[in-house]
């Protein structure tokens, strides 16, 4: 049984790219069952055919009820990823959310938290850079410092200004 | 004020008054909605999450409780509270259909 990995456009960022991405591969008989290429893409395994939509739901404490309720709405499990919960279904099943209440809570806690992360890695990074500008460390010592504390910056900005940006487009049109 | 300030003030949005409705009976949560579905004629849909986030709310708010039972299979019901918020929630819809009607008429 052979897999592909495509790229993800970031669920934070474009949710909607990547599960329409996931139903246009179901419909080549390419399934997703995973996430790849070190979390910035996702693994699809040959199988037959299907017709499906594809959506997403957070929750951070999701119990077995959680799951029965998404089943009895004709929404089926596909992978789990920490608080992320991708689900399909039949093409003209309800949607996930029904109104904008579930999913602007579901965006502000990841706002929240992603603010949290932010803060915390831009204060690190500022830090590191304040060390750096102080000690007159080698070069390539300096530069490298820089570059690993960049990293969560980036990783967590960038989710940030996604869900904050889904946010505002939600509180605008309800 | 927070967007969901409606549970603490008794307040409800129409989700909420729907699943308190279809909760005045013991109801597991998955039931909730074909419960509505069926009593509503296909008129009232409820998303999994949308009525994940509104049962959780709504027991917060100590609105409904959560009866002995299965962990997976948790069967929710009014309180107390909750049937006093219900009926305060209709009387209020009903004058404001009354009112429609009054204005609709002199229209």
């Amino acid at each position: 049984m052979s897999t592909t990995n495509k790229m993800s456009n970031g669920l934070a960022v474009s949710p909607e790219k990547d599960l329409a991405m996931f139903a246009d591969m179901a419909g080549q008989g390419k399934h997703l069952n995973g996430i790849a290429k070190l979390g910035h893409g996702w693994s699809f395994v040959d199988g037959v055919p299907e017709e499906a939509v594809f959506d997403l739901a957070y929750e951070s404490n999701a119990s077995s009820e959680y799951f029965d309720i998404f089943q009895a709405a004709g929404w089926e499990l596909v992978i789990s990823m920490g608080d992320v919960h991708i689900f399909k279904a039949v093409p003209g099943t309800a949607p996930i959310h029904t109104n904008a209440e579930s999913r602007r809570d579901e965006l502000t806690r990841n706002r929240d938290r992603y603010l949290r992360y932010s803060v915390i890695a831009l204060i690190a990074f500022l830090l590191v850079g304040l060390g750096v500008r102080v000690a007159s460390w080698n070069e390539w010592l300096e530069l490298s410092l820089l570059m690993v504390f960049a990293f969560p910056v980036v990783y967590t900005v960038v989710p940030l200004v996604g869900y904050w940006s889904h946010l505002n487009k939600l509180n605008r049109s309800s | 004020m927070g967007r969901n300030s409606g549970y603490q003030s008794g307040d409800l949005v129409d989700t909420a008054l729907h699943v308190l409705l279809a909760l005045v009976h013991p109801r597991h949560g998955y039931a909730v909605m074909h419960f509505l579905e069926q009593e509503s004629e296909g008129a009232i849909t409820l998303g999994p999450a949308s009525l994940y986030t509104t049962l959780k709310k709504l027991a917060v708010a100590g609105l409904i409780k959560e009866l002995e039972g299965d962990e997976s299979r948790r069967t929710y019901h009014l309180t107390a509270k909750g049937h006093e918020v219900l009926v305060r929630n209709i009387e209020r819809r009903r004058q404001l259909l009354v009112m429609a009607d009054h204005i609709m008429e002199e229209a």
